[in-house]
């Protein structure tokens, strides 16, 4: 496990209680690594980078709140299918999505490393399962920009080269739009 | 059947067409009823009774178009009992149109030349009113509040855990309550004339805007009068705190050490359920405090601090949110304890503040107490004290002095909803059950369900209901049959009875609602879900829709099955 | 098929239709007619050696069940069988039907086999020695 892994992971520990932001976090990671460096650095987007399998996806941190170990994940009975339960975070119950299932992959059973991405989305949440959570990881809006192109499954809005690698950048609500519907308010009923 | 049915479609005619030409007769019969205030359920019962046989002769004459036009005029009928008076003309409507439809169809049917495609349509139609008329129905429950006002506007509020009694609310309180209801059935009429175009099959183009509109709003005012309503339930927290205070002073004198309670903020007020909630949970942090955070008399002469140890219980309002607070001056947590437990759990300590790993104490294995004594209490950890609290909707957190003292705050709603539910398991699941539509609960043995045409037949207080495999009905992934399923669970939801065959039941408990996002919309058998004390989350049913389909839920169909059966052991 | 035409018949059931039906279906029978449950207990007074009664459970006026509650108090009549025709929806009544001692059901719409079957099963050729 890398330290960025060790660090995510121990983010789920320390969860409870109260809501530490992604950003915060992050800029403590990138304040150690960039520790020395004088240069400005040009106009960056943070991005939370995860697996699927093999390929790493990325969600702007802005969209990412929390990232928790996978508990227990309470089926509900016809829910739709990239839904494969709901989960409670401190109380408050949100639907535990399949990412894999929302862009089109097959599904995969849960490991020990697998994560629950908490998103926000007009004012609602979500948990997006993922294989394992990797880094932090800076893109220049440049590069962003460039990405966009062709054919990619719905919610991928493009693709970076990070390193050897390449990164599908993903955006949650483009994702949950078109996968769930229901754009309607939370007409159910109030936040208890 | 074809000679059967040559010979005798003329008879089907002289028998059944009269019957039907009398549905609009008896249609007006039961408007007029219904306008000089009677409630029409004898002519209700002579209409289904019609319906009933021109269902039967339709359906042995094998014209199916007529009998499903009989059938669901029927459904109609059997609506019109609990209809409210404002949606009886839309009924009417429909029974009026039904039943000349199926004059129609009765007399084409010699020439053997049903409009199938229009009984369809009509079918589809009403089947689909009937199902809007059943929501609204469901959700205008909010809207029927009994507001019984005395003089001084004194306000009976339902009972709820037995403790009755009744609340004050102020006059002005209630007329805004009023004007809520007013503003809830303005829109509701516009509603009904949406409605009631449709029925006619006109659709224009601004009708979705309206019924967004009004919906929206809809939602929005039975929110605000939900609110307000809970807020008559508010209580000061003093009545908790006082409790408290008894206690405190209990262990004081066993422990032979003067303990000094001060309160603040007793006059905060804060929802009777909450208070019924918290009031065990909140006495084993109080214990906590007493029993391991405060010093021994010499131990504190030692260190400096006055004899006499404080413990302080505080609340107040913050941003429409209660802040509850917990403190002691006694030594702090053991933070030794904390981190070799961390250590133990494999959590790389030295990432973390102080604050952070303090607040590890809510996690379940985390208890420090060395010795188990009489003070420390039994099995109630301070993670199960988080998770009431975060059930409630609240949060809970820490902060710890060595050698100072330890404080715990709690932010909570200050209202909360609190229903009581049953909750069951089948397979490896759980569910729960608001206990407002459990008629019974019992055993079920084999001998007590029988099959009668796929239909699933418990028997119950000397009567039978209609039951459903629970597991089947709600998808669980499990191989056990109906019949070895060791309880049911008899619900009523309207006048529609249905039974849940489950694995086990579990006592009946205060739960919190809490909705579901709208994505989920489309599970309709749930109203909700609630979070237990363990942290378990639980789905809890829609009883409206179980019931409906455990009355629509046929046994899978067996191999080699005829339309008889033959059940006996004479001879 | 010959073995049945011998049976005697008591059809209960309000409508004329039905009724007409049951005569195709059962030809070669003996069937005493009856309307509502008032008039069956009269047909049975009038035969008591009826073989076995067809009982609509659903009917107005006095129910398929009050009739069948009579028949099977009166020690004169209550060892004939009683099948139950029901249509769908009335899976109750057909459970209560069978608690109150009726032996076998039918379902509307059924077709002519299913009834000579039950029949042929509940009842012996008349022209044989009785057996009861």
């Amino acid at each position: 496990m890398s330290s960025e892994e060790r660090n995510a992971e121990a983010m789920a520990v320390v969860a409870a209680g109260k809501a530490e932001t992604l950003l915060a976090f992050a800029d403590a990671l990138v304040a150690q690594g960039q520790r020395g460096q004088t240069q400005a650095p040009a106009e960056v987007r943070q991005y939370v980078a995860f697996f699927l399998g093999e390929t790493e996806y990325a969600i702007p941190i802005l969209q990412c709140r929390e990232i928790v170990r996978l508990t227990t994940v309470t089926r509900v009975p016809e829910a739709p299918a990239p839904v494969r339960g709901v989960v409670s975070l401190r109380g408050h119950i949100m639907p535990a999505v399949d990412t894999r299932l929302c862009l089109g992959l097959p599904g995969a059973p849960p490991t020990p490393r697998s994560r629950l991405l908490v998103v926000e989305v007009t004012g609602r949440l979500f948990g997006f399962i993922v294989d394992r959570v990797a880094r932090i990881i800076k893109l220049s809006v440049p590069a962003i920009e460039s990405s966009a192109e062709g054919t990619a499954p719905l919610g991928v809005t493009g693709a970076v080269r990070v390193g050897d690698g390449t990164v599908l950048l993903m955006d949650a609500d483009l994702l949950l739009h078109a996968r769930l519907g229901a754009v309607a308010p939370n007409t159910r009923g109030e936040e208890a | 059947m074809e000679d059967i049915f040559s010979a005798l479609v003329k008879d089907f005619v002289d028998e059944t067409q009269p019957i039907a030409l009398e549905v609009g007769a008896q249609v007006l019969k039961l408007e007029e009823a219904w306008g000089v205030g009677e409630d029409g359920k004898a002519l209700l019962r002579s209409l289904r009774s019609g319906l009933h046989t021109i269902k039967g002769n339709a359906a042995m004459m094998g014209l199916s178009p007529v009998a499903q036009v009989a059938h669901v005029l029927e459904d109609v009928c059997a609506r019109a009992a609990e209809v409210e008076p404002e949606d009886r003309p839309a009924l009417v409507q429909a029974l009026l149109e039904g039943g000349d439809l199926l004059v129609m169809l009765i007399r084409s049917a010699p020439a053997g030349s049903l409009d199938a495609g229009r009984a369809d349509e009509f079918v589809a139609r009403t089947a689909v009113s009937i199902e809007a008329a059943r929501a609204a129905g469901a959700s205008a429950g909010l809207a029927q509040m009994p507001t019984e006002t005395g003089a001084a506007g004194v306000v009976t509020s339902a009972p709820s855990d037995g403790e009755r009694g009744s609340a004050r609310i102020a006059d002005g309180d209630v007329d805004e309550l009023l004007e809520l209801a007013g503003e809830a059935i303005v829109g509701q009429t516009e509603l009904l004339r949406v409605h009631a175009r449709l029925l006619r099959g006109e659709f224009e183009a601004g009708d979705m805007e309206v019924m967004d509109r009004v919906l929206t709003g809809l939602g929005r005012t039975t929110r605000e009068m939900r609110d307000r309503l809970l807020r008559v339930r508010l209580a000061p927290i003093a009545t908790l705190f006082g409790r408290y205070g008894r206690y405190v002073r209990d262990l004081a004198r066993e422990r032979g050490q003067p303990i000094e309670l001060c309160i603040e903020g007793g006059g905060t007020a804060v929802d009777r359920a909450i208070i019924r909630r918290l009031s065990e949970p909140l006495v084993h942090v109080v214990r906590n405090a007493v029993a391991h955070g405060i010093e021994t008399a010499e131990e504190r002469a030692a260190a400096g601090k006055p004899v006499k140890a404080r413990i302080l219980l505080g609340a107040g309002l913050r941003e429409g949110r209660v802040q509850v607070t917990i403190a002691d001056d006694g030594r702090g947590l053991d933070m030794q304890a904390i981190v070799a437990k961390a250590k133990a759990e494999g959590i790389d300590t030295s990432r973390y503040g102080e604050q952070d790993l303090q607040r590890l104490i809510f996690h379940a294995g985390f208890s420090t107490a060395k010795t188990v004594t009489e003070l420390a209490g039994r099995g109630v950890g301070l993670d199960v004290v988080a998770g009431v609290v975060q059930g409630l909707g609240g949060r809970i957190d820490v902060r710890s002095t060595s050698g100072q003292g330890t404080v715990f705050t709690l932010d909570l709603p200050v209202t909360v909803s609190l229903q009581k539910a049953l909750v069951f398991g089948v397979d490896s699941e759980t569910f729960a059950v608001p206990t407002g539509f459990i008629l019974d609960t019992v055993e079920s043995r084999e001998k007590d369900l029988q099959e009668i045409n796929r239909v699933l037949l418990l028997s119950w207080r000397d009567d039978f209901v209609r039951a459903t495999d629970a597991g089947r009905l709600l998808g669980c992934q499990g191989l056990a049959e109906a019949w070895a399923r060791p309880y049911a669970i008899v619900l009523q939801a309207g006048n529609k009875r249905g039974a849940l065959l489950v694995d086990w039941l579990s006592g009946v408990q205060e739960i919190v609602v809490k909705p579901l996002d709208a994505a989920l919309l489309g599970c309709r058998m749930l109203s909700g879900a609630t979070v237990l004390a363990q942290g378990k989350v639980v789905p809890i049913l829609d009883c409206v829709e179980v019931v409906r389909r455990v009355n629509r839920t046929l046994q899978p169909e067996r191999s080699g099955e005829t339309k008889a059966e033959v059940v006996y052991d004479v001879f | 098929m010959n073995a049945i035409k011998t049976r005697k018949v008591l059809v209960v059931e309000d409508s004329r239709l039905i009724h007409k039906m049951y005569e195709v279906m059962l030809r070669p029978c003996m069937l005493i007619a009856a309307h509502d449950g008032r008039e069956g207990l009269a047909r049975l007074a009038e035969h008591p050696d009826v073989d076995v009664i067809i009982l609509d459970i659903n009917m107005p006026h006095m129910t398929g069940l009050e009739f069948l509650g009579e028949v099977k108090q009166t020690p004169d009549f209550a060892a004939i069988p009683v099948v139950i025709v029901s249509t769908e929806g009335k899976e109750e009544d057909v459970a209560r039907g069978l608690k109150a001692g009726a032996v076998a059901y039918l379902k509307k719409p059924f077709q002519r086999e299913d009834l000579l079957k039950i029949i042929g099963r509940l009842t012996t050729d008349r022209t044989a020695p009785q057996r009861r």
